[in-house]
């Protein structure tokens, strides 16, 4: 239990290994290397580079979703046109990419950073709540993407399947996006403008006291998040190898719990870009285990449900503090002595233009 | 906190009672709009089309009441859309049509609705986890579960009282319309008469004023949760009522709906502010506006996209807008 020996480790004066060990994504990275040490164990078969190629291509697509999604949940928003933007751009490129495949890989992030900024532009100068405008956005991208191409069909490019799924040298490309993706999502959250999207998620008023740009650094959030979707939308058209107007509902439901798996908080002011492409995998693996270990797929969502439940238990601070609290009234010598009530503690310290410490 | 907060709370909050005038710009859309289905197609303000438009609505209505708690005390609730199924699954295929065998079923799922609500209660109050992936979380377990044991096909039939209370009506009134309105006016009471409607208010308006004054806030946000299992449970059989039969889609229908009615009846999504006589109004609003886009000869794709942009116009017209910096 992870987090029970952390909070063994909170007990006495947080030792830089149990800091280091806290962060959401080592803490992200341990859980995933378990994971995959469990389903490879269960189907060594999987452990291959054909198996591996296979699962990258599997999740890549919810990976940078999550990305997309991980960087509205920070500002303290939420972003639920996630899916149906994919399925926007999902149908266009399998309707009318034909062999165009460069101008609609670019077409892809262009429209999901478009429809990015359409949320930012009604979350900030319309002052719409987050949740309302895209759920709002999200009826519209579904209709749009029914309109467009009623029934799941159309078709792709071969070409561009093969160069998307397939590999550079004995690496997939698969492999190579998720890198981008983390680098680029890790990046831009170091930069000062991400250490100002903290802030602002953090504490809103507190960001506009400070003198940031509330309204811009919103905007900014959606739009890098529709661009995410869009590689998103890209990816999985390549990976199915045609349209599905009704793709979105699941990725949506997904994309939020790898979100909060990779321990990004809820609310704003804490989380990683890169521990949401980890979020994306442990959900992903845990997923093929279920299917390896041969649970029904009526059952596989209530597993998944108690999965999502621990991790994010595990990462309460909450629970942290009942737990150190235990721990401390446990220890000889201070029975009697009434423990500190200990608080739940709200996150990281930030720094406006200083990133988070 | 200092004393000025704890006076502004306790003023915002009793502010909500005098003012009529938040409840009233929802039913003047939904009078505006029903003027348009007037228009589109002749006869759609009659009588006996009002009555079925408000007895769809009342199904919205109270899965909205409970959504609508929750969101009054700063959280959302996700998970009714699978209560609701569960409720209704449950319903049709214990009951099978038989009312002795209701008499049991219907307290039964009413308690698995309120067992549901107190899941996440406890994980939102105690654990501290963030309403919105407590509430996913169940909202997946219990679809395991359901499908688990149902082995993914619904089967049976709901009790005949149901059926009767959902399909019956006297002249062109429907007795679910009446049910309807006894809910909303005790729904009404219940928020704003009494101790615990109140400690709701001032919770979602400012929750470090309601610990200091001495509100059980941990109970209370449970009791929350709970109301909106129970109230997604209700929904749930009366919609297998209606259909005497159940479907594993009808959750997940009711589910955006839930949350679009409460801030439509311009609820605060922050928390802290709303009116159910308004939520109400909302739920009317998005049904009549439905049964327009039916009328109409549309696409699905195209009333999908219209319901969308309809609903951001009424949030931007009467709806609660976020403070701005």
């Amino acid at each position: 239990m992870v987090s029970l020996a952390l909070a063994r480790m909170r007990a006495v004066p947080r030792a830089a290994t149990a800091r280091f060990l806290a962060q959401p994504v080592t803490a992200s990275a341990l859980l995933l290397i378990v994971a995959c040490v469990i389903y490879f164990a269960a189907q060594p078969r999987a452990l291959s580079a054909y198996g591996i190629d296979n699962l990258l291509d599997e999740y890549t697509a919810l990976a940078l979703a999550a990305v997309g999604e991980c960087f509205v949940i920070i500002t303290g928003g939420f972003d639920m046109s996630v899916g149906a933007v994919m399925a926007f751009i999902n149908v266009i490129m399998a309707v009318y990419m034909g062999h165009n495949a460069t101008g609609f890989a670019l077409l892809a992030l262009g429209i999901g950073a478009a429809c990015g900024a359409i949320n930012g532009l009604l979350v900030t100068a319309l002052r719409i709540p987050s949740l309302i405008a895209t759920i709002a956005m999200m009826f519209v991208w579904e209709g749009a993407a029914l309109f467009i191409l009623p029934q799941p069909g159309g078709s792709v490019d071969q070409g561009f399947v093969v160069t998307v799924t397939g590999s550079v040298g004995q690496i997939p490309t698969a492999a190579f996006i998720l890198v981008a993706a983390g680098l680029l999502g890790g990046w831009v959250l170091k930069t000062r403008a991400g250490g100002w999207l903290l802030a602002v998620g953090a504490s809103e008023t507190a960001a506009h006291t400070q003198g940031l740009p509330v309204r811009r650094l919103k905007i900014l959030a959606y739009l890098l998040a529709g661009l995410f979707y869009g590689a998103a939308g890209m990816f999985f058209t390549a990976e199915s190898g045609s349209g599905d107007p009704t793709i979105g509902q699941s990725f949506l439901m997904e994309a939020f719990a790898a979100v909060a798996v990779g321990g990004t908080i809820f609310g704003g002011g804490r989380g990683s870009a890169v521990a949401s492409i980890l979020g994306a995998f442990i959900t992903g693996v845990i997923n093929n285990l279920l299917q390896v270990l041969g649970v029904s797929s009526f059952t596989t969502p209530a597993f998944y449900g108690a999965v999502l439940f621990l991790a994010v238990a595990a990462r309460s601070s909450r629970l942290h503090g009942y737990l150190r609290d235990a721990a401390h009234r446990l220890r000889p010598g201070s029975a009697g002595a009434g423990p500190p009530r200990s608080v739940g503690r709200k996150g990281t310290v930030l720094i406006p233009g200083g990133g988070k410490r | 906190m200092t004393a000025a907060d704890l006076v502004t709370t306790v003023r915002n909050v009793r502010a909500g009672h005098r003012t009529l005038l938040q409840i009233l710009p929802i039913y003047v859309a939904v009078i505006i709009l029903l003027m348009a289905g007037e228009a589109i197609r002749g006869g759609f303000v009659s009588l006996g089309n009002v009555g079925s438009l408000l007895l769809l609505a009342t199904f919205t209505a109270v899965v909205s009441f409970g959504q609508g708690l929750v969101i009054l005390v700063g959280g959302f609730d996700l998970s009714v859309a699978w209560t609701m199924t569960m409720a209704g699954v449950f319903l049709t295929s214990q009951a099978q049509g038989l009312n002795a065998r209701g008499a049991w079923v219907v307290p039964l799922v009413l308690a698995a609705g309120a067992a549901i609500g107190l899941v996440n209660g406890l994980g939102v109050a105690i654990f501290d986890i963030a309403p919105i992936v407590m509430t996913l979380a169940t909202n997946v377990v219990v679809q395991g579960l359901v499908m688990t044991s149902i082995s993914g096909t619904p089967s049976g039939k709901a009790p005949p009282f149901l059926v009767a209370l959902t399909n019956r009506s006297w002249g062109w009134l429907p007795w679910l319309v009446v049910f309807l309105a006894c809910f909303t006016v005790l729904a009404t009471l219940f928020l704003r008469a009494t101790p615990v409607g109140r400690r709701l208010h001032v919770i979602g308006y400012n929750r470090t004023v309601a610990q200091l004054s001495g509100i059980p806030v941990r109970r209370t946000l449970i009791l929350a949760y709970v109301l909106s299992g129970v109230c997604a449970a209700i929904a749930g059989m009366l919609a297998a009522g209606y259909t005497t039969t159940s479907a594993l889609t009808t959750g997940d229908s009711y589910l955006l709906p839930s949350i679009a009615a409460v801030v439509i009846g311009g609820a605060s999504i922050l928390g802290g502010r709303g009116h159910y006589p308004a939520t109400v109004g909302g739920a009317i609003f998005l049904t009549v506006l439905s049964a327009i886009l039916a009328a109409v000869n549309l696409s699905d794709a195209v009333r999908t996209m219209i319901t969308g942009v309809v609903i951001l116009l009424a949030v931007l017209v009467i709806g609660q807008r976020e403070r701005s910096h």
